[in-house]
């Protein structure tokens, strides 16, 4: 499943670049260069031979190596360029996605269980005003309160866990407007069903109703969503790292598009999909421990192991 | 007096939206003896489930309100309690198995836990004792132990309201309801779960308060009847009282649209007519524009109670005796 | 049809849209959209009229000035007025958000008609061609649409569509597999219809409501990535004034004018808010069972 679809990406993305107008070697080397030192580029970079051949030689790199070629910038292999910022966006977005998922799932609850009050119609206002925002503009706005006017946060970089505030939220706010209104609507639905009025019936407190029968119950569709934003994350730390000035592959991919350093921008989006695919497997395993029907489809009972125990006890 | 486990008086409960009102309970009244069954019988929205919840304290609301009435529970209403002592209740002293097994259990917590948790919530044993005592239910029910572990979905209908009966009785409770417990499934296993439960009952002494449309169930099971129509009982009474006197032209009815099996009839007997609206009910007998015995004393204002003979009571104008309820 | 069957189901149609405008406008939120909205067309439309400057008007004498009477919304580096270049900039966000809104719907409901239609391997073979699209981030998607074929203005609208084709497509596509084992569907084809009077008569018509949420939705989101696009400096360039290209230039300046970026920024706000509410108003009053 994810190795076409990789394949495909690759396919994509090189033909785009391939066909890109403008020759690299005389972007690179400039008006000074003579058609010697073209030759010598394009021959160095492989850019003389077909189109297939050059796409074979890539794949096979990118497949045996891990290589995704070399930037023209920098000269450096763009693996390791962007594998020494990976971490940096990785954390990054480690963080937007907790930051989105607590902020997203506990006011989608409170949403939820108190429909129609002053809190859930702020609530829902607010994250329309969230999803509204272009990010990098708010990232913009955040800098100009936070830490020209009032001072409290620094505007750049992201050695300490000051500088990580106003970025996470940043990134995180389109994602957790979306993840609280899926909490909501699902929490919504599942209240409704006739297991949680048995639960009631049992004499057990709304609070375990609310955080054991139902939220475990409504979890599926909402980690369907926080899959999908950490796609958008993505996308959104791309902006956001060029306003906070952090070296993660966001700004990698950006400073690369405006100086056209096409290996970089190719590799980088066939690294940003590959992550993406991963993520995808992650998502698909957690459903897996979410939904016991699903997990069913998988494993056998856990009969025996019960039967140990209560003969244990039992003894 | 102290043996009656369950009196309701005078309930009224609507259902109240901004746009209308749903008068679904008007005015009942009712009461079980410790270890009695009572049958409440009627038609979809006569009322019954509202009623059922109404004892839970289970009515939701907004848009459901308990407007009037009293609900004892061995003398304390229920009504006026305090949420923690009403939580003590369910589960424990009064139980509720409902309509639908489908749909009545948690998919995502395995069985074994789901009986476990209200034995917990209720008595203050350890989790592996509780799992013990759940997987003792589970037997008591005809399901082997061993499947504790698994879930729902992995279960038949039959097999899924046999865990929901488990599950109600797990912390014996003096009285259970029971709402239509065999409506939702196959004939042939309707009469393994009514025999379980006749059998449950009578193993622990429990009250039954059955809600049913099916008369035949109740005469196996019951010893009371109560029939419901828009809200109202209109006859009530032990099962002697309503299957061989039958007084109320809607339990006549009622009798007359069953099946003979020895008689050969071209069609079946259904009562003319629709329930009226439960936001627009009329001053007088609901029951009167279907009633093949009206008169104009029905229509004209709300009809009494009379008690017919002993411990059988009718709603009806026919058998009203003093000049002055007329 | 007989004259009183296309009477009959006329006046079937005009009942139903009375329902839909009458949902639609006790919806607060939704009225409030489309009329900000309104005002985003006429001035789309009227720049000139209701600017007080042109948008190109450099006065090097008047720059970084703050918010006045006289220039609402301040002067930018140049001089120029910023609440005229954000009124002038109307046209060119709505103008890309309509045509590449038009691109993918288009583009997206072709595909999803013959992948719900035909089914099997073509049906295969279009989807997984969606996974791809849908596995790379949508900014990295256009920007290589537009690496690729460079950086104009009918470009930029492109690559935006193309990204949103994948949601067109599905949303088609799933309205076609429901529809399409139903009855009807057999019973017009036992008649002869070819598939081409199937899908346009029977199918299309059933997915509309699904569709034209999904369009207004998409309206916003092309306005958002145009934005983005713009401010990474492959969109739009100065001195034409969209939005995003403003907040790229005014960027150096945020310390000490914070002006030259916060009112582009809040008109690209207001304007996808306003699109989100007259969407979900549109949801609403087109399929009241949508709504939690």
């Amino acid at each position: 499943m994810m190795i076409p679809v990789l394949i495909g990406v690759s396919f994509v993305i090189f033909s785009m670049l391939y066909f890109a107008p403008g020759d690299a070697a005389d972007v690179i080397l400039g008006d000074m260069a003579t058609v010697a030192d073209k030759q010598q580029f394009r021959a160095q970079y492989g850019l003389d031979k077909p189109f297939l051949v050059q796409y074979v030689r890539y794949m096979e790199g990118v497949v045996l190596r891990g290589d995704l070629g070399t930037s023209y910038v920098t000269r450096q292999p763009v693996t390791v360029e962007i594998l020494e910022r990976f971490p940096t966006t990785l954390q990054l977005s480690a963080m937007s996605v907790f930051l989105a998922v607590i902020i997203g799932i506990s006011v989608g609850i409170i949403s939820a269980t108190r429909q129609y009050s002053f809190i859930d119609n702020l609530a829902t206002s607010l994250s329309m005003v969230g999803v509204s925002m272009p990010n990098f503009w708010q990232g913009m706005m955040l800098i100009i309160i936070f830490a020209v006017w009032l001072r409290w946060l620094p505007p750049s970089g992201f050695s300490t866990p000051l500088h990580w505030i106003l970025p996470a939220v940043t990134v995180g706010t389109n994602s957790s407007a979306n993840i609280m209104r899926m909490t909501r609507s699902s929490m919504l639905e599942i209240i409704r069903q006739d297991y949680i009025r048995t639960a009631r019936a049992k004499g057990q407190t709304e609070a375990v109703v609310i955080w054991k029968h139902a939220l475990k119950n409504a979890l599926i569709p909402i980690i369907t969503v926080v899959g999908l934003s950490f796609g958008r994350l993505l996308g959104g730390a791309v902006l956001t790292e060029s306003i906070f000035s952090i070296a993660g592959v966001g700004k990698l991919m950006v400073d690369a598009i405006k100086l056209k350093n096409f290996p970089m921008v190719q590799g980088g989006v066939l690294f940003i999909a590959f992550v993406m695919s991963i993520v995808n497997l992650v998502v698909d395993l957690l459903y897996s421990f979410a939904d016991p029907r699903i997990r069913s489809m998988y494993t056998r009972p856990k009969t025996k192991k019960f039967k140990a125990v209560a003969a244990g006890e039992a003894a | 007096m102290s043996d009656k486990i369950l009196e309701i008086k005078d309930l009224v409960v609507h259902y109240i939206t901004d746009k209308t009102t749903v008068k679904a309970v008007n005015g009942i009244s009712l009461s079980l003896e410790r270890g009695e069954s009572l049958g409440l019988v009627g038609e979809t929205g006569a009322g019954k489930t509202t009623t059922a919840l109404s004892v839970m304290q289970l009515i939701p609301d907004p848009p459901g309100k308990i407007m009037s009435g009293e609900i004892l529970y061995e003398g304390q209403d229920l009504v006026s309690m305090e949420p923690t002592q009403k939580r003590e209740i369910r589960g424990n002293h009064i139980s509720m198995i409902f309509q639908d097994p489908m749909t009545a259990l948690n998919p995502v917590l395995s069985v074994g836990d789901q009986i476990a948790e209200v034995v917990r919530l209720h008595q203050k044993i350890s989790r592996a004792q509780a799992s013990i005592k759940a997987q003792e239910m589970l037997e008591l029910v005809g399901i082997p132990g061993e499947r504790y572990a698994e879930y729902p979905h992995q279960f038949s209908g039959g097999m899924k309201q046999r865990v929901v009966i488990a599950i109600a009785l797990a912390c014996n409770p003096k009285l259970l309801i029971a709402d239509e417990p065999t409506t939702a499934l196959d004939v042939t296993i309707q009469d393994q779960v009514l025999d379980l439960i006749e059998k449950l009952m009578r193993e622990f002494g429990t009250s039954l308060l059955l809600i049913t449309h099916d008369l035949g169930v109740v005469a196996e099971i019951c010893q009371k009847a109560a029939i419901m129509y828009a809200g109202e009982i209109v006859e009530y009474g032990t099962l002697k009282h309503i299957y061989e006197k039958t007084a109320h032209p809607y339990t006549v009815g009622l009798f007359g649209s069953v099946p003979n099996l020895t008689v050969d009839v071209d069609r079946l007997n259904p009562i003319k007519g629709l329930m009226p609206d439960p936001t627009d009910l009329p001053i007088g007998c609901p029951f009167a524009p279907r009633c093949p015995d009206v008169m104009p004393r029905c229509v004209a204002s709300p009809v009494p109670v009379t008690e017919v003979e002993s411990g059988h009571y009718v709603k009806c104008v026919k058998f009203l005796r003093s000049e002055a309820e007329r | 049809m007989s004259e009183k069957e296309t009477t009959a189901v006329t006046m079937k149609k005009r009942g139903q849209f009375k329902d839909i405008r009458r949902r639609f406008a006790k919806n607060k939120g939704a009225i409030l959209g489309l009329g900000f909205i309104v005002i985003l067309v006429v001035c789309a439309l009227i720049p000139s009229v209701i600017a007080p400057y042109g948008f190109d008007d450099q006065q090097l004498s008047r720059r970084f000035q703050s918010p006045s009477w006289n220039h609402l919304f301040g002067t930018d580096e140049y001089g120029r007025d910023i609440f005229s270049r954000v009124v002038y900039g109307c046209r060119i966000s709505l103008t890309l958000g309509l045509v590449s809104v038009t691109i993918s719907c288009v583009l997206g409901i072709i595909l999803g008609c013959i992948s719900g239609y035909y089914g099997k391997v073509v049906d295969n073979v279009i989807m997984r061609i969606i996974d791809i699209m849908l596995s790379i981030p949508n900014i990295l998607l256009a920007v290589s649409i537009v690496a690729a074929l460079g950086t104009s203005f009918f470009n930029l609208m492109l690559a935006i569509g193309i990204g949103a084709v994948p949601g067109y497509a599905r949303v088609v596509r799933a309205s076609i597999l429901s529809v399409k084992e139903q009855e009807y569907i057999e019973a017009a084809r036992s008649n002869g219809a070819s598939d081409w009077r199937i899908i346009t008569r029977h199918i299309i018509p059933n997915c509309m409501a699904p569709i034209i949420v999904q369009a207004t939705m998409s309206i916003a989101s092309a306005v958002l990535s145009a934005a983005g696009m713009s401010f990474i400096g492959l969109g739009i360039m100065p001195p034409t004034p969209e939005w995003g290209s403003m907040l790229a230039s005014g960027r150096a300046y945020i310390r000490d004018y914070w002006y030259v970026v916060t009112f582009p920024g809040l008109a690209i706000m207001l304007t996808v808010f306003s699109i989100n509410l007259l969407g979900d108003g549109l949801r609403d009053a087109l399929d009241p069972r949508l709504k939690s």
